[in-house]
């Protein structure tokens, strides 16, 4: 194959292949957001829940594994009532789809909309779900792309270490 | 999408099987069990055949997935042995006088474990019926990147079978077949997807029908004798299209161009249109269309000055083409208990197969026309 | 050498195609994850279905691997 013929076949290759823009690292500071909580109406910001471990969840009512995590995700919540606090972040375009899921599998926890994927873009969402744990100074100290039943160990372990410190 | 929206190649090439494959990633841990019932039924007093399939899925840790699938076919009827011309100097078809009963039983199983993009497979089954039986082994893997938007899949199979035709009970044929796919699906965006996909298969060993004939004329009859080896080449593209404003309702087109060394080249279209109703109700009309020519060494009767080795009048190597229409209801209750979807399904598919229905063909060969219909209904529980 | 052509055209159409779609983030994928977009929803009556039309007919091949959804977990 002749040099021109390579160059645009990489060149198409690259182009046509997305890459994953910029995605929030471990020991970053977790990034500040404004979006409306669906129960209050009113617009919520991480530093309103500053000093607690927080939990952000970034969920839709289509996504399989997100129907696994939410009873777990609310025994979670009810168990650790003290320093800590889940934030759901809904992704779905429809609100309707949203409130049938809340119907089915209500919790006690924050749920946000962010439809237009705004704050799932900041926060460098690569699947669904993905969550992040942030500790009570405000760094992100874990990430978990996808749910899996048994995660939800790992997952309070992680928080249980985390509400100890400081 | 759920674990059991997964199609395994390998085993499809091969009877009346087919298990699930797992999408590339980590797991959906659920258990899955389906049953199927299905009627299919010939025109004119021909064929027909009762099917019962359960199949049942579970998830084994985070990585694992395991599959069963059985299969009980119980068929019955008549089929064309052979063609002759009557007194006229036409071509007529002779089916079997007596009536024919058989069982069919397949069972397969296949495991899958998952890595992080990356989903590898590996399956086998065996099926049998009085004369015949098929065991398979099949292998796979599928691959996402991009984002998860493109995922590129490759499998293989091997099969053999073995013949013992019931009035030659002392002759044992043999018959190996492999298969390979090479394939990719890619999201073309929010709304619309396509899947294109290429199979190349190879049969070699005995590939004849025991039970048909020839008609050679004013001479007599002659076995079936194809072939001992044949090279198949199926070129399938798929592609998916929603609609917002028809509740969201989507478009099915797939398109498979098919050759083989035999001499046939065949054509399929399907299309179907996935409307959802409310309530979780989803109604699919659905049409196909396929067409093929004869293979090369295909005569409804030879002349009598033929003097060959390799021959056949099988209605299924002539030229035809099969018009065919049906509709699929669905309905889903999504639950919160042990159970958490339980999905009831039903079809109804009619096919006209016909000499003068194909692309360039006439209707010299009509005496092979018949119709057939098949009605299924399915429950699939998740847990 | 006309045939190499053949394959250059097919291969740059291909990546053509694949750089003209719209990159869909993780979260916009609600409605490829529908049952109605996904290729195949009852794999049992797909297998039903080809098993019966390549037993009356010559083709057969084509169909198989996994792909689109919601490309969760």
């Amino acid at each position: 194959m002749n040099l021109f013929s390579q160059k645009i076949i990489s060149t198409l290759l690259l182009s046509s292949l997305s890459f994953s823009s910029f995605a929030l690292d471990i020991g970053k500071v977790a990034p500040e957001f404004s979006i409306k909580n669906i129960a209050t109406q009113k617009l919520a910001n991480l530093k309103h829940y500053q000093g607690k471990v927080i939990y952000v969840d970034f969920w839709a009512s289509w996504c399989p594994p997100c129907r696994t995590s939410f009873p777990l995700l609310e025994k979670l919540a009810q168990d650790h009532k003290q320093n800590f606090q889940i934030i759901a972040i809904n992704m779905d375009e429809e609100i309707e789809a949203m409130e049938a899921f809340l119907k089915k599998y209500p919790v006690s926890f924050d749920i946000l909309r962010d439809p237009e994927g705004i704050w799932a873009d900041t926060y460098g969402v690569e699947s669904m779900p993905t969550s992040f744990i942030i500790d009570k100074k405000g760094i992100v100290r874990s990430i978990h792309s996808g749910f899996a039943k048994d995660d939800i160990h790992d997952i309070e372990k992680e928080i249980k270490h985390l509400l100890e410190e400081q | 999408m759920s674990l059991i929206n997964k199609l395994t190649l390998a085993a499809l090439a091969l009877p009346g099987l087919l298990v699930e494959e797992a999408q590339a990633g980590r797991v959906e841990e659920l258990y899955h069990t389906d049953f199927q019932y299905a009627h299919y039924e010939e025109s004119n007093d021909r064929m027909s055949v009762d099917v019962f399939e359960i199949t049942a899925v579970a998830p084994i840790g985070k990585n694992i997935t395991a599959s069963v699938d059985l299969v009980r076919d119980t068929m019955s009827g008549a089929s064309p042995i052979l063609n002759t011309k009557n007194a006229q100097g036409k071509v007529e078809q002779f089916i079997s006088g007596a009536s024919i009963y058989e069982q069919r039983d397949s069972m397969g199983v296949s495991l899958s474990y998952a890595f992080d993009d990356i989903d590898i497979n590996i399956g086998g089954g065996v099926s049998g019926e009085h004369d015949y039986l098929s065991r398979y082994l099949s292998t796979g893997a599928s691959w996402a990147f991009n984002d998860k938007l493109t995922t590129l899949n490759i499998s293989g199979s091997v099969a053999f079978d073995e013949i013992t035709p019931s009035d030659q009970p002392d002759v044992k044929r043999s018959k190996t077949s492999q298969q390979y796919l090479l394939g990719i699906t890619q999201i073309l965006n929010k709304n619309s997807l396509l899947q294109s996909n290429i199979t190349f298969a190879y049969h070699k060993g005995y590939l004849s029908d025991p039970y048909k004939l020839v008609y050679v004329e004013n001479i007599g009859t002659l076995a079936d004798s194809r072939p001992t080896h044949k090279f198949q080449w199926a070129w399938l593209t798929r592609y998916v299209q929603s609609f917002k404003t028809l509740n969201k309702a989507a478009l099915h087109a797939d398109y498979r161009l098919y050759i083989d060394d035999w001499g046939i080249n065949a054509h399929t279209l399907e299309l179907s249109w996935h409307q959802p109703i409310k309530d979780d109700w989803l109604i699919i009309p659905r049409f196909r269309y396929y067409t093929q020519n004869s293979a090369n060494f295909y005569q409804a009767v030879f002349d009598s000055s033929y003097t060959g080795n390799i021959h056949s009048s099988d209605y299924r190597l002539t030229g035809f083409g099969t018009l065919g229409v049906g509709i699929k209801l669905t309905k889903s209750f999504h639950l919160t208990g042990f159970i958490s979807e339980i999905k009831l399904q039903t079809a109804f598919d009619y096919n006209d197969r016909k000499a003068s229905y194909q692309i360039g063909g006439d209707s010299s060969g009509s005496f092979d026309d018949f119709s057939f219909y098949m009605l299924t209904a399915s429950i699939n529980m998740r847990f | 050498m006309k045939t190499y052509s053949y394959y250059k055209i097919i291969i740059i159409g291909i990546f053509l195609f694949l750089s003209a779609c719209t990159p869909v983030k993780p979260w916009q994928r609600g409605n490829l994850a529908s049952p109605q977009m996904a290729l195949e929803t009852d794999f049992q009556e797909a297998g039903l279905r080809q098993h019966t039309f390549s037993s009356k007919e010559s083709a057969t091949g084509g169909y198989g691997g996994a792909g689109g959804g919601c490309g969760c977990n």
